[in-house]
């Protein structure tokens, strides 16, 4: 990701710190656990211990290198099996943010992610960030359904969409109502919170 | 004062008698978001002794499209307790293992559902739906939420159910969607029933899936644990883990055999609601059925259990203090042998694909 993008990235995700705290506050019946990948040359753990939002912390992350999102992918889904993962849990909420194509086997890594349980109950989110990002691997990350790749052109509205994620989309996923199974969805049943909108005075720059 | 346990004298129920206690608390994150209490427990006979005896637990979908679960939820036990009487009170005589297996293989399943049903839709006659429950469909699911209702009304009943019956020489269980059956003896706890990976995330199984009886979870055996415990799955969802949960069935045990039943169940709906606040957040409903007559012998237990309340997650204390009293008593080994867990009991099954 771009230099630009990058710092962007970092501030967004300093934002939207608080606002997540007091999101897992409200929930005293639910236990919310941060971790990260990065992805240029290989996948990485950015923060690879399940880390309680309260305690969690954001080391900035730098640009450079390619775009191995299938790695990463792959990455994720070892930690989404069972073990480590209980089967008790609430569906875990991932938001893959990107603003190029997959370099290396990124269907081998969805086909990973997506052989887990978990991997198919997870909220899957995609934050296309400029206008190089590759709409149709996100898409397939995120499935069918209504919600599409999240698109952000300039810097506020990357800000405000992972403030969205880790706010709202934190929230549903937190006290998900009972619902009946239906095996032709691949998603969570986690009702999505409406995408906030961009600010149309804003500029795209990216 | 009625009294259960082997070195006391009996002078309330037979000691070969079940006994059956259960409570439903609202949920905390139902309380923080005004919904109803969506969870129904049941259990025959209405007092709570007998011989025979079942115990149900239903837990209604919170979805918005499941508008009307508590309803379904109530239905999904008053059906199935129906069907245990039957099963409790076979024709021409005593009770045989091999025709309750029958029974429950048969067609047990599908007569729930089928009865479910067909309760469902006499509700419905007497309450069709109102401009109002499916303004607040819309609300949460759009336009395309209340048609789904519209198409298939049985998913606003939605519900699971689990029920265990108990009788002197055998036990059986049938389950559709989440929840959890414990069997519990000296030796330890487990689940008698075969898990259902299709129970992930918030997701289950339900009385309201199409073929829901073929979804159904069932088993039998010949020897009944001397305590079953059947919950909603907001019960188990409090503890951390499997161990925390099993532990507090033993624990209970271990309770019912040296405090008495009362003591338990004087004590249960306030543990209940701890556990919501503290733990799953959701309703909870939780039957318990023992037979104290099965109760290993009170010096057994070694050391006295103590009145400490349930704390699942390791939050203050444990509830009771655990089982180190077994490592030091003074019984033999053969005189427990009777208590162990039975490894020659069969596997649980599925409901045949007839």
């Amino acid at each position: 990701m771009a230099g630009d993008k990058i710092q962007t990235l970092n501030f967004a995700i300093h934002e939207a710190l608080p606002a997540m705290r007091d999101t897992a506050t409200e929930n005293p019946n639910a236990q919310v656990l941060v971790r990260a990948v990065t992805f240029s040359d290989g996948a990485r753990w950015h923060v690879g211990t399940p880390t309680p939002v309260a305690d969690f912390k954001w080391a900035s992350v730098t640009p450079g290198g390619v775009t191995d999102m299938g790695a990463a992918l792959t990455l994720v889904a070892e930690q989404l099996k069972v073990p480590p993962m209980t089967d008790r849990a609430l569906p875990p909420v991932l938001v893959l943010i990107s603003d190029g194509g997959a370099t290396d086997d990124f269907s081998a890594g969805l086909k990973a992610l997506m052989a887990e349980p978990w991997g198919k109950k997870a909220v899957r989110l995609a934050i296309a960030v400029g206008r190089d990002a590759d709409h149709d691997m996100l898409t397939k990350f995120i499935g069918t359904g209504e919600l599409k790749p999240l698109e952000a052109m300039n810097s506020p509205a990357l800000v405000g969409y992972i403030k969205w994620a880790s706010t709202a989309v934190l929230k549903a996923a937190s006290s998900p109502a009972s619902t009946p199974t239906v095996t032709d969805v691949r998603g969570a049943n986690v009702p999505i919170p409406a995408v906030p909108q961009g600010d149309p005075a804003v500029a795209d720059v990216w | 004062m009625p009294w259960f346990g082997r070195t006391r004298k009996p002078q309330g129920p037979a000691v070969d008698a079940w006994r059956v206690i259960g409570s439903s608390v609202r949920g905390a994150s139902h309380v923080r978001g005004g919904l109803e209490n969506q969870d129904a427990v049941g259990w025959i006979p209405a007092e709570g002794i007998g011989a025979r005896v079942a115990v149900s637990v239903a837990d209604g979908h919170g979805s918005p499209k499941s508008f009307r679960s508590a309803t379904g939820a109530r239905l999904a036990v008053e059906v199935s307790q129906a069907l245990a009487a039957e099963l409790l009170t076979a024709p021409g005589g005593p009770v045989e293992l091999s025709w309750v297996k029958d029974r429950l293989e048969q067609d047990a399943p599908r007569r729930i559902v089928r009865e479910w049903r067909a309760r469902v839709e006499e509700d419905l006659a007497r309450s069709p739906f109102t401009d109002q429950e499916f303004a607040r469909v819309r609300e949460r699911d759009g336009p395309k939420g209340q048609e789904i209702v519209e198409k298939d009304p049985h998913l606003a009943y939605g519900s699971t159910l689990v029920t265990a019956v108990a009788a002197p020489r055998f036990m059986a269980f049938w389950q559709v969607g989440d929840g959890d059956v414990l069997t519990v003896s000296a030796a330890g706890a487990g689940r008698p029933l075969a898990g259902d990976e299709r129970l992930i995330a918030n997701e289950t199984t339900s009385l309201c899936s199409a073929d829901a009886w073929r979804l159904f979870r069932v088993a039998v055996f010949g020897t009944p644990a001397p305590l079953i415990m059947v919950s909603t799955d907001g019960f188990a969802n409090s503890f951390r883990d499997d161990e925390g949960y099993f532990r507090f069935g033993s624990d209970i045990l271990q309770m019912l055999a040296v405090e008495g039943f009362d003591a338990v169940g004087g004590r249960l709906t306030g543990w209940l609601d701890e556990m919501t606040q503290t733990g799953s957040g959701d309703d909870i409903s939780l039957g318990i059925a023992c037979r104290p007559g099965e109760f290993p012998p009170e010096e057994y237990w070694a050391e006295p259990t103590t009145q400490a309340d349930p704390v699942p997650d390791g939050g203050g204390g444990a509830f009771p203090p655990g089982a180190a009293g077994q490592q030091d008593s003074a019984v033999s080994e053969a005189e427990m042998a009777p208590y162990r867990a039975r490894s020659d009991l069969p596997a649980a099954t599925t409901v045949p694909d007839l």
